[in-house]
């Protein structure tokens, strides 16, 4: 661990259950308001995470100057976030919706 | 001909108490025996806009349950098999806070353990969406299971721009005879936000109920769509029926509550992740 890189707790800052768009990008304003270049986020005790917070934090992430370092990181968390970094730096979806559409019905 | 979907029966029900409600200012539901989320969210919501009384007999088991549901200090109660009706707060952080309190509330909450993954992520998802999409003044959710059919109903209510509304102001326009295919556009993972890897939530949620049996009704607007695995239902609503927001309603058997939810995230990636 590098100790010049002070160490944030995201349970404690947020909760063990991460969700929404707003809670990640208000993590990240609290992160870009501190003067340290690089930060360890420790995700202890983080047990899951929402496609939509994995989403908005990796495009703040990406669009940080600062040096952003996870540990800790719980399996599943770790395979959401992969997952979504995935579909960003492809740009595709599995486009699997697909069902016989009845004729309208007024009401 | 297809038999009407019990949810549409009960945004009907929301409709007609709605239309009697426009005489007498007010809601009657002290002859009313049983009440779905469908009906009772977006009456909630009118009651409360309106400034309506809503009448409720408490010594009948329905009006006990309304009692219990409705009172100030309903997140209290331990182990209920229901999300009471929460207002959306301003703050999505003071949200989070609402459905972590929601989640600890024991074993047999609707939240709690293996639970969460399934029905914690599908609100967690919704919510979002509210907050991201429809510039609401008022929104709510709540959820029910119902002990001896085994179904678990959720149900998102917001009074903002609605999806066609929403879709408009990126100029996709759709006429009001059409604000189906709006929904459609949308449920199919049409996003209106410039990122890459946008258009998840509602298409996600919509197909993964699907596939394990559940149905889903999405009105908003002038339009709506009903979703189970066997079709897919639009509606165009009559000027009495229309809706000012956008009201989602998900229904499935709670067997399904180890849904996978990266299964409907990508194919290509097998996850056998089952959470907590």
């Amino acid at each position: 661990m590098d100790m010049r890189s002070p160490v944030v707790k995201v349970e404690a800052e947020i909760a063990p259950y991460l969700m929404l768009r707003g809670v990640a990008d208000a993590f990240f304003d609290k992160l870009e308001a501190k003067s340290a270049e690089s930060i360890t986020l420790d995700f202890r005790n983080v047990h899951s995470i929402s496609r939509s917070f994995a989403h908005q934090y990796l495009l703040r992430k990406e669009a940080s100057r600062k040096q952003i370092i996870e540990i800790n990181v719980e399996k599943n968390v770790a395979k959401m976030l992969e997952l979504v970094k995935s579909q960003i730096a492809n740009n595709t979806r599995r486009i699997t919706f697909s069902g016989r559409t009845a004729r309208v019905i007024v009401v | 001909m297809q038999p009407q979907p019990d949810q549409m029966s009960h945004y009907l029900e929301f409709c007609r108490y709605r239309e009697r409600g426009l005489f007498a200012n007010m809601i009657d539901l002290t002859g009313c025996q049983f009440i779905y989320p469908t009906t009772l969210l977006p009456l909630l919501a009118i009651t409360e806009k309106n400034h309506w009384e809503l009448l409720i007999n408490k010594k009948t088991s329905m009006g006990g349950y309304l009692g219990h549901m409705l009172s100030p200090g309903s997140l209290k109660f331990v182990g209920k098999s229901y999300v009471p009706p929460i207002r959306l707060p301003t703050s999505q952080e003071d949200f989070t806070r609402v459905l972590e309190a929601l989640r600890q509330l024991g074993p047999k909450s609707v939240l709690a353990g293996k639970n969460w993954n399934a029905y914690g992520y599908v609100i967690a998802e919704l919510v979002d969406n509210i907050y991201d999409h429809s510039e609401f003044k008022n929104a709510f959710v709540m959820a029910q299971r119902y002990g001896r059919s085994g179904i678990v109903e959720l149900c998102f209510l917001d009074d903002g721009i609605t999806i066609p509304g929403r879709l408009a102001k990126s100029g996709v326009v759709f006429a009001k005879s059409s604000h189906y295919k709006a929904i459609l556009k949308a449920i199919k993972g049409f996003s209106t936000k410039p990122e890459t890897g946008r258009g998840y939530g509602l298409s996600t949620n919509v197909e993964m109920f699907r596939d394990n049996g559940g149905e889903v009704l999405v009105i908003s607007g002038s339009g709506a769509i009903y979703v189970d695995k066997g079709a897919v239902i639009p509606y165009r609503l009559s000027t009495m029926r229309e809706l000012q927001g956008t009201l989602i309603s998900l229904r499935v058997k709670d067997s399904a509550k180890h849904l996978n939810v990266y299964d409907y995230l990508d194919a290509t990636i097998k996850v056998s992740f089952r959470g907590e």
